[in-house]
């Protein structure tokens, strides 16, 4: 168990083929570094007694009241359905870049599924959103721990090839999730900040929790190209011929720009904003997500 | 492009140029593909940069081609010879050409051409060179020792200089480098061609140029020093190698007065101006352009001098000449020399005599022993004294012309008048000699009120007491210590001092000489203890005076009785030299002035004088202040005879009066063709850049190689090249530290 760990680093990860089992992994590699497991308390809290109608599961009675009263009551757990997670994956052409062994689709597939499957042991239910110019996928909410399946074919079916167009995406998404809960966006934000900003502002207002990954490959941030080079745009974007080295400087401005916008964004609207890199280790995705998840209980 | 360029074959790397380019544009073609996804922030940044990085390559690009381009083009050394071009570039050239054509450039060392033959053909090589349409100018300067310009500088007609340049012959003057790179330096200072390149053509002898230790050679050098960095200076050795040269140094009369029908002796000096030793030299000697003699000098060491003796006995009175001749030697201008003398039939003296004898007791009189002197010679062989003497009683003297005397003999006189004393004094002051005998008669204040004249007389010291004791002779002798043994009345006692030794005295005037005076001189004195003159002498004027202290008889010493003929002696080199008319101005060399005294009679006459190649030129007196009259002529370059005449007053066709002969000579100087060498140059001129290149167009020499003069263009492209090298990399530090 203890080797679980090192699933959490995205090249590793890389040589296991079974999404599912890349999920197991990051979500076990993930609990066993914690010191205190968080199943405890999980979906097991007490909420009330409720009289006995025949029919019920007498594995739910409250034996010590009938023992005191004569009556017989069930104990009633809460219900943790009441949460549902809605995991909206850009799956946009953009995405599908890497300077490494990952690409940033294939990272956004780690985390959409370490989430889900984190989500479902925890009887939650979990819902995907996969889209690039539109919503192209949608698997519903469910707690059912078999919906994983369901997610992880979904994910594995996806294709990289259509441009992003988030705003008009995000809206149709918010219109279609109806009962609130929390929202997890895995994309590399690759279109206009505002009007991404915009469309996350559409889900903050039906009180959603927001939560962004904004994935970048790592030459992205940081551009570190030396040779002279042809770079093929992506989503529709002409091919441009350039020294490299000529251009990191503003190269870089411009990203952390654009880093500063949306994350200013976010700030504003209270969503909560994390840059991850194809390179990163997991647990920071985790580590954020369960303080969200923690901080709503 | 050889018109524009010095090394045409290395503009083919021009070429090299393109590799930049080449390589900038290699780079685009070969690049990484890579799929792109943040497109939008590149083209952003693209978009930001785009501009300034197309600029910062282009300059890049330009300042890496420019650095080939100007690095080829400093090596290929460009001149430009258009007309528009040569303004803006370094290339209009200032030719100076400085051209000995002193005559020792005349020597040949066995070959064909001359030094001067070998220098023409530079010159013309150099000014063929020239292209004076396009801004080049030219100056010559023909130096030997006063430099001559032709035509000034620049707007010459190079046509007018080849010709001038193929006529040139040398002078009969001496080499004078210093002289000649003023004039240089003067036209280098008004030169307003930006490049300038001055040529020093000569035959290197060492007497040209100046001794390191000389008083002059610290200007010298400053302003070679100067030449050399305003110009491109270049010493061009045209002479030959290792030169040896004969001369006849000197051509002297062996006597200071020629008499007629005396055998006159002549001494010959013959010089080697080479190392090794030659013999058999033959020597030729001509007596007034007849030859009278030949004989062989046997031997002459390296750099060594011999001479031969010749004899001649004159039987006319009046101008006559002498020279020698030497066989055979390279250089013609040394090997004659000339000495113009004047034969006299007599010369006429006059002698006073302030104690004449009683008559019958003619051995008594004061003059007796000086008369009977002077009518025997020292020379046994001559039969004939030059010399004629009046003896006189001062009663006479008062009455005569002094003027047809040559010297006036003073002994023992008591009196003088004013007038008297006015008369000698013109007499002396026009060329005159007057001889002064003391003795017991003088009288002492008169004659240093009358000649003395606290100083402004005749007398060269003012006259004091008698000094010795005649009546105690034997306690009272005096003798001759101190003499200027090298004096010419003491030439027959150089070799024989202890003669000198038996010349004693008793008695004596004391004369107080001022001798700070350059004009007076003690020639010797006796050895009594206030060291008083026995013999003084005074220039005045033209004309000599000479006081003997003592007396001219044997009353105060014993000089006539001496033995040996000391006596005989002393008073024919004396009158010899009292008669000694300055030869200063009748033997010159070429370029002094030939000077002679006119009689006063004369002066309104035209005199002709006529130059060896008989061109005449006629001269007039001219007067000099408190002097008299002389005949001046300055033009003296030619060697040999010249001849002046006098011209009969009227128009009566009476021929004109032969009245003196000149002779001038070259400086035997200039014979000493040694040459001073480029090693010695650098050593004793250390900071001089100077090229220095020789045997160049001589017989089995090399040939002037004329390059197209190269500006100095190249320096400056050089140095934009390093300039650029800086720049290239200073942008490239920036440029690359942005990004």
């Amino acid at each position: 168990m203890q080797n679980y760990q090192k699933y959490l680093d995205p090249k590793v990860l890389n040589k296991i083929s079974h999404l599912e089992l890349k999920a197991r992994m990051i979500v076990e590699g993930f609990i066993w570094g914690l010191h205190k497991s968080p199943y405890h308390g999980y979906s097991v809290e007490f909420a009330e007694h409720r009289e006995y109608s025949p029919g019920d599961d007498i594995k739910h009675l409250d034996w010590k009241v009938f023992g005191r009263t004569d009556r017989l009551y069930l104990k009633q757990y809460e219900q943790e359905t009441n949460l549902s997670s809605y995991i909206l994956v850009d799956t946009s052409e953009s995405m599908k870049y890497k300077s490494g062994p990952v690409s940033k689709f294939e990272y956004a597939t780690y985390i959409a599924s370490s989430l889900s499957y984190l989500t479902l042991q925890q009887q939650d239910a979990v819902g995907m959103f996969c889209f690039d110019k539109d919503v192209v996928k949608v698997v519903p909410a469910r707690t059912n721990q078999v919906h994983m399946k369901a997610i992880v074919s979904t994910l594995a079916e996806a294709g990289n090839v259509n441009k992003t167009n988030m705003e008009s995406t995000l809206h149709s998404i918010a219109g279609m999730i109806k009962k609130r809960g929390m929202i997890i966006l895995i994309s590399d934000l690759f279109d206009n900040p505002e009007r991404i900003l915009a469309g996350l502002q559409h889900f903050r207002y039906n009180k959603n929790d927001v939560i962004v990954f904004h994935v970048m490959d790592e030459f992205e941030t940081e551009f570190p190209f030396k040779d002279m080079t042809k770079f093929l745009g992506l989503e529709g974007y002409p091919d441009i011929l350039a020294d490299p080295r000529s251009l990191r400087k503003a190269y870089v401005a411009e990203v952390e720009d654009f880093v500063t916008t949306i994350r200013r964004g976010c700030l504003k609207q209270q969503i909560d904003y994390v840059q991850v890199t194809t390179n990163q280790l997991l647990d920071v995705v985790l580590t954020t997500y369960l303080a969200k998840r923690l901080g709503r209980r | 492009m050889e018109k524009f360029f010095v090394n045409p074959g290395m503009l083919w790397f021009t070429l090299a140029a393109s590799v930049p380019i080449i390589i900038h544009l290699l780079n685009k073609q070969r690049y990484k593909k890579i799929e792109w996804a943040a497109m939008k922030f590149l083209l952003n940044a693209m978009k930001k940069t785009r501009r300034r990085l197309q600029i910062e390559n282009i300059l890049l690009l330009l300042v890496r081609v420019l650095i080939l381009l100007l690095l080829v083009f400093a090596v290929a050394r460009p001149f430009f010879q258009s007309s528009t071009l040569s303004a803006l570039t370094t290339t209009d050239t200032h030719l100076i050409v400085v051209l000995d054509n002193s005559f020792s450039m005349d020597n040949k060392a066995g070959i064909k051409d001359t030094s001067l033959d070998a220098a023409k053909n530079i010159c013309q090589k150099l000014i063929s060179g020239l292209k004076i349409e396009q801004g080049d100018q030219l100056s010559l300067i023909l130096f030997d020792d006063r430099p001559s310009s032709i035509k000034g500088e620049g707007t010459i007609q190079l046509k007018y200089v080849r010709d001038y340049l193929d006529n040139l012959v040398v002078t009969k003057r001496v080499t004078d480098v210093f002289e000649a790179l003023k004039a240089a330096k003067e036209v280098l200072d008004k030169s307003s061609n930006s490049r300038k390149q001055v040529y020093l053509i000569t035959d290197c002898q060492r007497n040209g140029w100046p001794e390191r230790n000389a008083s002059g050679f610290g200007d010298f050098k400053e302003l070679i020093t100067d030449i050399a960095g305003k110009s491109i200076f270049n010493i061009v050795d045209v002479g030959a190698k290792d030169p040896s040269n004969l001369t006849v140094s000197a051509v002297s009369m062996k006597k200071q007065v020629a008499g007629i029908n005396e055998e006159i002796s002549f001494e010959v000096q013959v010089s080697n101006n080479g190392p090794s030793p030659v013999t058999a030299v033959g020597v030729n000697f001509f007596v007034d352009g007849l030859k009278q003699g030949a004989n062989i000098v046997p031997q002459i060491n390296g750099n060594g001098l011999n001479v031969v003796m010749f004899s001649h006995t004159f039987r006319e009175a009046g101008p006559h000449f002498v020279s020698a001749k030497i066989d055979a030697s390279d250089l013609e201008a040394d090997n004659e020399r000339f000495l113009a003398l004047d034969v006299r039939e007599k010369v006429s003296i006059l002698c006073v005599d302030g104690d004449p004898s009683p008559a019958g007791y003619i051995s008594d009189s004061e003059s007796y022993y000086f008369t009977v002197a002077l009518q025997l010679s020292k020379d046994a062989f001559s039969r004939h004294s030059v010399f004629a003497v009046d003896q006189m009683t001062p009663v006479a003297f008062f009455g005569t012309d002094l003027r047809s005397y040559d010297v006036v003999v003073l002994a023992n006189l008591d009196t003088l008048t004013e007038e008297k004393v006015a008369s000698l004094e013109e007499y002396v002051n026009s060329g005159g000699s007057l001889l002064v005998f003391l003795g017991e008669k003088v009288d002492r204040l008169i004659n240093n009120e009358l000649l003395y004249k606290n100083g402004a007389g005749l007398l060269p010291g003012e006259l004091g007491d008698i000094g010795g004791n005649m009546a105690d002779m034997e306690n009272s002798i005096f003798r001759i210590t101190d003499c200027d043994i090298n004096h010419p009345i003491f030439k027959p006692f150089r070799q024989r001092k202890e003669y000198l030794a038996r010349f004693i005295y008793y008695q004596f005037y004391k004369m107080k000489v001022d001798e700070k005076r350059s004009d007076v001189r003690v020639i010797a004195r006796y050895d009594d203890p206030d060291k008083s003159p026995a013999i003084v002498e005074k220039q005045f004027g033209l004309g000599k005076v000479m006081v003997f202290t003592s007396t001219c008889d044997d009353d105060w010493n014993i000089l006539p009785r001496l033995e040996a003929g000391e006596y005989v002696a002393l008073m024919n080199e004396t009158m010899n030299y009292l008669n000694s008319k300055p030869f200063l101005f009748k033997n010159v060399n070429v370029g002094e002035p030939l000077q002679t005294v006119v009689k006063v009679e004369d002066y309104a006459k035209n005199f002709i004088l006529t130059a060896p190649k008989s061109s005449s030129v006629s001269l007039r007196p001219i007067e000099v202040k408190n002097f008299g009259f002389i005949l001046l002529h300055k033009n003296t370059e030619e060697t040999g005879i010249y001849t002046l005449e006098k011209q009969a007053a009227d128009a009566s066709g009476q021929p004109p009066q032969m009245e003196s002969l000149f002779a001038v000579n070259v400086n035997p100087k200039e014979g000493i063709l040694e040459k001073i060498s480029e090693a010695e140059l650098k050593d004793m001129l250390p900071e001089v850049k100077f090229s220095f290149s020789e045997g160049l167009e001589r017989e089995g020499g090399k040939q002037l190689d004329i390059k197209p003069v190269a500006s100095s263009l190249w320096k400056y492209l050089a140095y934009a090249v390093l300039a650029l090298i800086l720049v290239e990399s200073f942008l490239t530090m920036t440029f690359t530290r942005k990004m």
